[in-house]
């Protein structure tokens, strides 16, 4: 069985956010919900300044802390790796969020679309796949990898500094890349996350 | 850029936990912790017997009832959608663990009550209930430190946590015990009451104090700063150390001395107090959780 994961190069990353775009079409997630981001972080003074990109969407852990403390199995993983919400089962407790390690799960509070209280025909069409009151998390854009597509993210980064594939067979490029040079971030939280990322060079800007 | 700044989420950096953050979520686990503490003490120790089942037994089950109610009423958006799924995770979930405790001790001790008052001759069968219920009422008093433990908060994840939980709930009980004392509720000496809550209160500040000296370095400074010069530290310093533990430990130590004389005023203030104490605790301790940095 494969179980998906990704390789982000944090080298490249240029902090566009055309991933979170990509991800926000792909998905229709209303204001304030980001499953795929850019975080940064800002170092030193000037001159001597450097800025780093980390792209984080959900981790796809292999011990997902979500998945534990969830009291009603909304979450569970994949026999693929994939960690899917069962929005019908969500209850609101938000244990997860607290849980994860890496802000990966986003709480959806109804208040309208971008324009107001007045939703527009696309945000009509695209909000009714999400339920208020649950939590909205990224599924490796199961629906397109069903259909043998990358994610929308992976597709989008104008800079290709997103690997996506099956970390169990040993041929694919992200397998050979986390052999190689690829790590986890936050290892010690034992979530033993399937998104690995490139520091070769520090990841400084 | 800007956006990202403004949203305030988009960093690297050590991130505040902010979910279990109300005022009604420290309310809540006050009176869960609290009231299940209270009923611990009548049935293990014996201290509500003198008068078969008294305002002490009622106003334990009533603090866990009104607790498990808050948590019911404000936390849930899909409230029939818990009932309906609560316990199929109970392999894992402290939650699912929690809620089944509750029920156990709502259950329970409901039915020990009704059959001690309206059914005499089931003495054993009620005994055996009040047991079975007090020791729901040890799992409802940690499960929520069981929970924080497996959150991403390093400040969290001790296994002091569970051990402090029981320690306040235990101040929370033997506070209420006081007061009820004071009514002659409750079939117990004073002095040992209050022996007793001195020796928790020093242990409750203890434990707290080998806690924050034992934080993961990711996060300590953050978690220190954040309660002694942060947004917490009225509730920290002001409300647990000095309202919560010093005064009141200092008014146990002078009562004893005067136990030859009218306490009432003192036992009074000692037992709201340590309450107060143990209210504060919760609203800082659920507010303190942060997540390490990424990077």
């Amino acid at each position: 069985m494969a179980r998906y994961g990704m390789v982000i190069d944090t080298n490249r990353c240029v902090g566009c956010d055309a991933c979170t775009l990509a991800c926000k079409v792909q998905n229709g997630t209303p204001p304030g919900v980001l499953l795929a981001r850019v975080l940064e972080k800002e170092e030193g003074k000037y001159p001597n300044v450097k800025r780093t990109y980390l792209p984080v969407l959900c981790f796809h852990c292999q011990d997902p802390a979500c998945v534990e403390v969830c009291p009603s199995k909304a979450l569970s993983k994949r026999p693929d790796g994939i960690v899917v919400v069962d929005k019908d089962r969500c209850c609101g407790v938000k244990a997860c969020m607290a849980a994860c390690p890496y802000d990966a799960l986003h709480f959806y509070e109804n208040h309208g679309g971008y324009f107001g209280e007045t939703l527009t025909p696309i945000e009509e069409y695209y909000y009714r796949r999400h339920r208020p009151g649950t939590v909205l998390k990224c599924d490796f854009c199961s629906e397109r990898v069903a259909q043998g597509m990358v994610p929308a993210c992976v597709e989008a980064c104008p800079v290709s500094c997103r690997y996506f594939g099956d970390l169990e067979d040993p041929k694919s490029h992200v397998s050979q890349l986390v052999k190689k040079e690829a790590r986890q971030v936050l290892p010690e939280a034992g979530t033993n996350p399937s998104v690995f990322y490139l520091f070769t060079s520090g990841g400084d800007r | 850029m800007t956006a990202n700044k403004s949203a305030g989420t988009f960093v690297i950096q050590p991130r505040p936990v902010d979910i279990w953050g109300e005022l009604w979520h420290a309310m809540a686990f006050t009176f869960t912790g609290t009231g299940s503490a209270l009923y611990t003490y009548l049935v293990f120790l014996g201290v509500g017997e003198a008068r078969g089942y008294t305002i002490a037994e009622f106003l334990a089950i009533g603090l866990v009832f009104l607790g498990a109610l808050i948590i019911f009423a404000l936390e849930l958006t899909y409230r029939s959608v818990f009932l309906r799924y609560f316990f199929v995770n109970i392999g894992q979930s402290w939650i699912s663990r929690g809620v089944v405790a509750l029920f156990i001790f709502g259950i329970l001790s409901v039915v020990s009550v009704l059959l001690g008052n309206f059914n005499p001759g089931t003495e054993t069968l009620t005994r055996t209930l009040t047991i079975i219920a007090a020791l729901a009422a040890l799992v409802v008093i940690v499960y929520p430190s069981l929970l924080l433990s497996t959150t991403s908060v390093p400040f969290w994840r001790s296994r002091l946590l569970p051990l402090e939980f029981l320690v306040s709930s235990g101040i929370g009980g033997l506070a209420i015990i006081v007061l009820l004392q004071g009514l002659r509720d409750v079939a117990i000496s004073l002095d040992y009451v209050l022996i007793a809550l001195g020796f928790l209160l020093a242990a409750n500040l203890l434990l707290y104090l080998i806690h924050l000296t034992r934080i993961p370095i990711g996060t300590k400074r953050q978690t220190i700063e954040l309660l002694t010069r942060g947004e917490l530290r009225s509730w920290f310093l002001m409300g647990f150390v000095v309202l919560g533990i010093g005064i009141p430990l200092a008014l146990v130590i002078v009562s004893y001395f005067l136990r030859e004389l009218d306490r009432s005023a003192l036992v009074l203030a000692i037992s709201l107090l340590a309450l107060i104490g143990v209210f504060s605790q919760r609203c800082w301790l659920l507010r303190a959780g942060i997540k390490p940095a990424l990077l």
